[in-house]
């Protein structure tokens, strides 16, 4: 499973939505995710993948494929970690 | 340096006349108690206060906690310490102390006042390293001179803002940590919890319920001023349970937490209103609670419209109420 699939499902099981239901929806909020299920879901993605975004990363985070690109370059670092 | 710090005393005591003084001739924009006393009178629930006097009071109060500020920012490191401990008068300390004991996630929330610093850095000071304390505040840049203050007042501090902040606010929190925070009055509209206050409904942000029911903190609303001397007062109301609101419903839980957290910032700011840095924008970013009883009437689509400007969520959760604005605007 690659990083939007996940960040999709997370994001499915917190709203308790189907994840096919979020599959036309780009943007956070059209999903129905507001700034609150937002911290929600990135607490849960980095329990998950044992990682940690960095602060400034989180501000400029608007939809789904936000959300994977910095989760792929975070397991990448966390992968190429001495 | 240090002539600059023995006259702090004396530029206290003149802060009351030059309120005095300077009220009449300090255009309103210039004049943050005449911009707070048109606010006031504007809400049934605080019209009366609308005096001059009152006015002098915000000017007063704004001065002498920047002057204290200014001060503690200027003191050497071995002695800030020393100074804050004398100068902080502390109601609640028991209570607040008691739900230390406890062991659990602590939230210290307060309505903004100049003096808010001060509050953190005297429980920063509580603490002493036996838990991690964070503080969620304004962004970086309005944080200048924040770390450096913490640093000189020997204290280690977590400063954090922004949606990232929150997420580091919860990992403190989940980890036994404390977190002081200023989650009243909150200008972006697109996620807000709506709350009595003062007799209106005010629209602020959930992020702090939020994090106190997720970590199961206690909740220690406070709020903290200045009064002549130098002196700082913390005041800390009796925790609130975050753990014990538990509907089965998230989001009434945070609606619950968050109404108790206002109503005991409202007790506290009507004790001392002058302190409240917000006044000016309370009107915009709150509704009266009463609307005019008669639908029909031209009041109640102006009342619908001003609701639907201050609380822009509605538009969003009943979308017919935009017609009925469209129709008071015209």
């Amino acid at each position: 499973m690659n990083a939007a699939q996940t960040v999709r499902r997370l994001a499915a099981e917190r709203l308790e939505v189907p994840a096919a239901r979020l599959d036309a929806a780009n943007s956070l909020r059209d999903a129905g995710i507001d700034s609150l299920a937002a911290i929600d879901l990135i607490v849960a993605i980095e329990e998950r993948l044992s990682i940690s975004f960095p602060e400034c990363d989180l501000e400029s985070i608007r939809s789904f494929d936000d959300l994977a690109a910095a989760v792929e370059r975070l397991l990448a670092e966390k992968h190429t970690a001495p | 340096m240090r002539a600059l710090q023995s006259m702090a005393p004396f530029a206290e005591t003149l802060v009351e006349p030059l309120a005095m003084l300077t009220s009449p001739l300090t255009p309103r924009s210039f004049h943050a108690g005449r911009r707070a006393c048109q606010a006031l009178a504007s809400i049934p629930a605080t019209r009366a206060w609308a005096t001059m006097r009152f006015a002098r009071a915000v000017l007063a109060a704004q001065w002498r906690s920047a002057l204290l500020l200014e001060h503690v920012r200027r003191l050497p490191g071995e002695e800030l310490g020393a100074f804050l401990d004398s100068r902080i008068r502390f109601p609640g300390e028991r209570r607040f102390l008691s739900a230390l004991a406890t062991g659990r996630p602590l939230i210290l929330a307060t309505p903004h006042t100049v003096a808010s610093v001060l509050g953190c850095v005297a429980i920063a000071r509580k603490l002493r390293g036996s838990r991690r304390f964070a503080v969620l505040y304004q962004s970086e840049e309005r944080n200048a001179g924040l770390p450096a203050l913490f640093q000189r007042a020997g204290v280690a501090v977590v400063l954090l803002s922004g949606v990232g902040g929150v997420v580091r606010a919860l990992e403190v929190l989940k980890h036994g940590g404390c977190l002081a925070t200023m989650p009243d009055v909150f200008d972006d509209v697109s996620d807000t919890i709506v709350v009595p206050f003062f007799g209106r409904w005010l629209r602020i942000a959930g992020g702090t319920a939020f994090l106190a029911k997720r970590s199961a903190a206690l909740l220690v609303p406070g709020y903290v001023t200045t009064r002549r001397g130098l002196v700082v007062r913390l005041e800390a109301a009796a925790p609130i349970d975050a753990g014990a609101e538990a509907s089965g419903d998230e989001r009434q839980d945070l609606f619950a937490l968050t109404c108790r957290m206002f109503a005991e910032f409202e007790r506290r700011i009507a004790r001392a209103p002058e302190h409240w840095l917000y006044w000016d924008r309370l009107p915009r970013l709150s509704t009266p609670m009463e609307l005019p009883r008669d639908a029909g009437s031209p009041d109640f689509e102006a009342a619908i419209a001003n609701r639907c400007r201050a609380l822009p969520g509605l538009l969003r959760r009943v979308p017919e109420l935009g017609s009925l604005r469209e129709e008071a605007s015209t």
